[in-house]
């Protein structure tokens, strides 16, 4: 082969290559902040010291809360408590009109599957940070990335573009629940997880 | 001068590109999110991620009753599960039920009053304002004269029993030559037939599952969605421990079948001739109750034509065996025992010589009226006493000049042709039906009625149950724009036509009407399924707390069995006819001719050829092979090696009614010479709209005199091209 050709080709394999690995993931996502700059952080230091239960608990019946109401935030926020710019953006445009907050949820999973919290948590004892990384631990929300196909969060496919999760925690399609629930040992029918 | 870029550079480049592509996540990832993607063409409505609540109602996709938890947001339902402890249902639900909330948004809805250009498979179905197609239907019935009688509107309903059919015999009451027809008797074929053989006509009875030992079941698909599939399957799961046995006789072989304790293999066509060889070993041996002599009438006629059936030459007819026709006999005889008369979803009822042959068996036996046995049932508290009704093969042929098919859906088929027989070539066919199916595809009218979970319905006892149950379907949809109740369609029709002077109630007067008898009773308790609590009706004060319960999802079940009385039985109501029928069954059956084999239809209930189920049912049958879909053909592999035919080839199967494609699939279990072919699930396909699909292998069968179309000859071979 001549070498003008293999480098034409080489060249055409990068350029495949590049677009595949770098500039599609950009044109497949979009990418929007949240409404609010939250810091986890903050609330789980050793200034606040709360939990994640503290805010995303389970319901009296036993269902899991999930994003909290903005009424949860009303508790300590009825009114500016720090000094940072956001927090004041914060109360003055949702928790004194009342606004409900349009947080943009990175797990959201399509409407016919059905996850509950209790049987995870509760039950099998699994922690927070195993399905949702140590989130609880950063200092800002990460853009949300929507999937201009599908519409679903990056996060469920996983970060990485290749689909093999750099953490344990990424990613949250089906096969990671089927993954895991064969090395429990569970045998679940269809109608089990999918309504 | 820098190098020059030829087109060949490019080509190189390109396919160095695509190369490059292929090891980058960019094509599977597309592949992966395009699958999603077509997943989100959803028949779901869109759902809020408002908090999740529940909902309860009744199943009404069949008679069976099963309760309903539906979990809604927005109020809107996105799953529909067996409600825990339902006394009907005991929190089963069969595949169409789970499916059934997603019935309001099938892609076969029909939404709009329609008008066919002819009853063939390539019709063009037109939109049609309401109002018009209805003044185009009382025009017709305005024109109709004495001379046109005895039948000149007819309507089939496909679930009596409601308060609904009350109102439609009301209506066809003041019509000249108003006839109220029901389908073929299904899961209740051996009730109705001992309701004929009974001295007290309104004797009603039903089937204690519960307690009996041994079923023997004459192809009845107790194991797939029989009588209320939860309490079918809770007592075969406890068979363990309660020593319940099965028996089936039955040709094919069906997932009942395979799974009863003993399988019975005869011959299609020779379940009289098996019934009467039981009843010989049970008479020679004298098996039979003692008192046999009082509830009866025609004993010793009876015993007079079962001497002719001794066990070698039923055995030699059957293809049972003679050790098997005795052990069976006796087997039964340990009572407690029930003998019930299979019908198949698609391949339809028995011929009636073997029904009251199977009847006759319990009244032999001694089971009718005692614990275990057939049991004496209270008739449901203001269910208005009528004459028996018309079943479809009873009418004269050609007689129905107008035919309105009731929109319910009966989980059982009706060959077209069957219909067709009966109306007169000029005569107009009107469908409610809220989806298109080849029924509907064959009508002349359509006024659909709402979907499923649309409308406030009731549902009333379960077929064979012995003590009597009332629930509302409470709705879980809004009315669909464009659907009309048939209550609406009876007014406007009413309306329009002269003489038709009946008033019809309101959906909620004639409920409550029926809620308020049922209070008044004072009988039974409420099931609630919020708590699973218990409520006795007479503690209920008012009709209006009663309502209230049922509204909200309470199922009423009435306090027990009636009281046992004396009853007796004809085990040859036919008389001397009926025996002369069943002695030429002696001479054997004709095989068919050469290269025609034997065709039987079956189906599933609720998923035939005249039934649409959710298209994510179709999807799931269709790539699981849980159900066999329609066209399958079962054969037994010599039968196919001997048309040429290999499990997989794609066959035609032809006779004077048609021709059909079928799908070869060889199994061991099926008799040499005879062909079963389902008639559904359908192929998803077949639910693309626009597309309703053909009828199937009932296109291929032709209705008997007696009504019955289960078995056809035909002939088949290997498919070539495009053959239909």
């Amino acid at each position: 082969m001549k070498r003008r050709t293999l480098m034409l080709i080489i060249a055409g394999v990068a350029l495949g290559a590049g677009t595949g690995w770098v500039l599609f993931p950009l044109a497949l996502y979009t990418r929007e902040s949240q409404p609010v700059n939250f810091s986890h952080k903050v609330h789980t230091g050793e200034q606040a010291g709360m939990t994640c239960e503290n805010c995303h608990d389970f319901t009296a019946d036993g269902r899991f809360s999930g994003i909290p109401a903005l009424d949860k935030c009303t508790g300590c926020h009825g009114a500016t408590i720090g000094s940072t710019d956001e927090e004041k953006r914060f109360v003055e445009e949702f928790v004194i009109p009342g606004r409900p907050v349009p947080w943009r949820v990175y797990s959201r999973q399509p409407d016919n599957a059905y996850f509950p919290h209790a049987a995870h948590v509760k039950l099998a004892g699994i922690a927070c940070e195993e399905c949702h990384g140590p989130h609880g631990a950063g200092d800002a929300l990460p853009a949300y990335q929507a999937n201009r196909l599908t519409g679903y969060s990056r996060d469920i496919w996983g970060r990485n573009i290749s689909g093999i999760p750099s953490h344990p925690w990424e990613g949250m399609k089906m096969d990671r629940c089927v993954r895991c629930h064969a090395l429990q040992g569970r045998t679940d029918g269809c109608i089990d997880c999918h309504k | 001068m820098g190098p020059t870029i030829t087109r060949r550079d490019l080509l190189r480049l390109a396919g160095g590109s695509a190369l490059g592509v292929i090891f980058s996540p960019l094509p599977w990832k597309l592949l992966d999110d395009s699958a999603i993607w077509t997943q989100n063409w959803s028949l779901n409505p869109p759902l809020s991620h408002a908090p999740i609540s529940l909902a309860y109602s009744t199943c009404t996709l069949c008679p069976g009753g099963c309760g309903i938890t539906a979990r809604c947001t927005g109020g809107v339902p996105f799953s529909l599960t067996g409600t825990k402890s339902h006394p009907v249902g005991r929190g089963v639900l069969c595949a169409a039920g789970l499916a059934g909330h997603q019935m309001a948004m099938h892609p076969l809805r029909i939404v709009q009053a329609c008008a066919s250009s002819g009853r063939s498979v390539g019709a063009v179905i037109s939109p049609l304002e309401r109002e018009k197609a209805i003044a185009a239907i009382g025009a017709i019935l305005n024109g109709l004269s004495a001379r046109d009688a005895p039948h000149s509107v007819a309507l089939i309903d496909r679930r009596p029993g409601r308060a609904l059919s009350a109102v439609y015999r009301n209506f066809l009451s003041t019509v000249p030559g108003g006839l109220y027809i029901v389908s073929p008797s299904a899961e209740d074929a051996t009730l109705t037939t001992l309701q004929q053989m009974a001295a007290t006509p309104a004797w009603i009875g039903g089937f204690d599952f519960e307690q009996t030992r041994t079923l023997l079941s004459f192809g009845a698909p107790v194991l797939e969605g029989w009588g209320s599939p939860g309490q079918v399957m809770d007592i075969w799961s406890k068979r363990a421990r309660t020593g319940f046995r099965l028996i089936q006789a039955d040709s094919r072989p069906s997932r009942t079948a395979r799974l009863a304790q003993t399988w019975l293999q005869l011959r299609p066509g020779t379940e009289t001739i098996l019934a009467l060889g039981l009843g010989h070993v049970i008479i020679r041996e004298n098996l039979h109750a003692h008192d046999i002599k009082r509830t009866t009438r025609d004993f010793a006629e009876y015993a007079r034509l079962v001497a002719r059936f001794d066990p070698p030459t039923v055995s030699a007819l059957c293809g049972v065996s003679k050790e098997s026709i005795e052990e069976t006999a006796r087997t039964i005889a340990r009572r407690p025992s029930l003998v019930v008369a299979g019908t198949d979803p698609a391949g339809g009822p028995l011929p009636n010589e073997a029904r009251t042959a199977i009847a006759a068996l319990n009244v032999l036996l001694g089971t009718m009226g005692t614990r275990a046995g057939i049991v004496a049932r209270n008739p449901l508290p203001g269910e208005p006493v009528m004459p028996p009704a018309t079943t479809i093969d009873q009418v004269p042929d050609q007689s129905i000049r107008i035919l309105i098919i009731d929109g319910a859906e009966s989980g059982y088929d009706i060959p077209v042709s069957l219909l067709r027989k009966k109306v007169h070539p000029q005569g107009a066919i009107v469908s409610l039906s809220p989806l298109l199916t080849p029924m509907t595809a064959w009508a002349d009218y359509i006024i659909p009625a709402p979907a499923h979970l649309e409308l406030l319905e009731e549902i009333s006892t379960a077929p064979g149950a012995v003590t009597c149950s009332y629930a509302l379907a409470r709705p879980l949809h809004p009315v669909r724009e464009g659907s009309t109740d048939p209550l609406d369609f009876l007014r406007l029709l009413s309306a329009v036509t002269a003489g038709a002077a009946t008033t019809i109630p309101t959906r909620d007067a004639m409920l409550r009407a029926r809620a308020d008898a049922i209070h008044a009773s004072g009988r039974g308790k409420v099931f609630m399924p919020q708590d699973g609590a218990w409520i006795e009706v007479k503690g209920l004060a008012t009709t209006e707390q009663f309502w209230q319960k049922l509204s909200e999802g309470g199922c009423w079940i009435d306090d027990g069995p009636a009281q046992s009385r004396s009853v007796s039985f004809s085990l040859l109501p036919g008389g001397n006819d009926e025996a002369t029928r069943c002695l030429a069954l002696l001479s054997g059956s004709e095989t068919p001719e050469g290269s025609s084999v034997t065709v039987m239809p079956y189906g599933v209930r609720g998923a035939t050829a005249s039934a649409q189920v959710s298209p994510i049912l179709s999807k799931i049958f269709q790539e699981s092979n849980l159900k066999d879909l329609d066209g399958t053909a079962l054969l037994h592999p010599g039968t196919a090696t001997s048309y040429g035919l290999a499990d997989g080839d794609s066959a035609t199967m032809h006779n004077g009614a048609g021709t059909m494609r079928v799908v070869v699939r060889c199994d061991g279990a099926v008799l040499p010479g005879v062909v079963h072919v389902a008639a559904g699930p359908r192929r998803n396909n077949s639910d693309a709209p626009g597309c309703v699909g053909g009828e199937g292998i009932l296109s291929l069968c032709e209705p008997g005199s007696d009504g019955t179309w289960r078995l056809t000859t035909a002939t088949i071979g290997k498919a070539h091209g495009s053959e239909i």
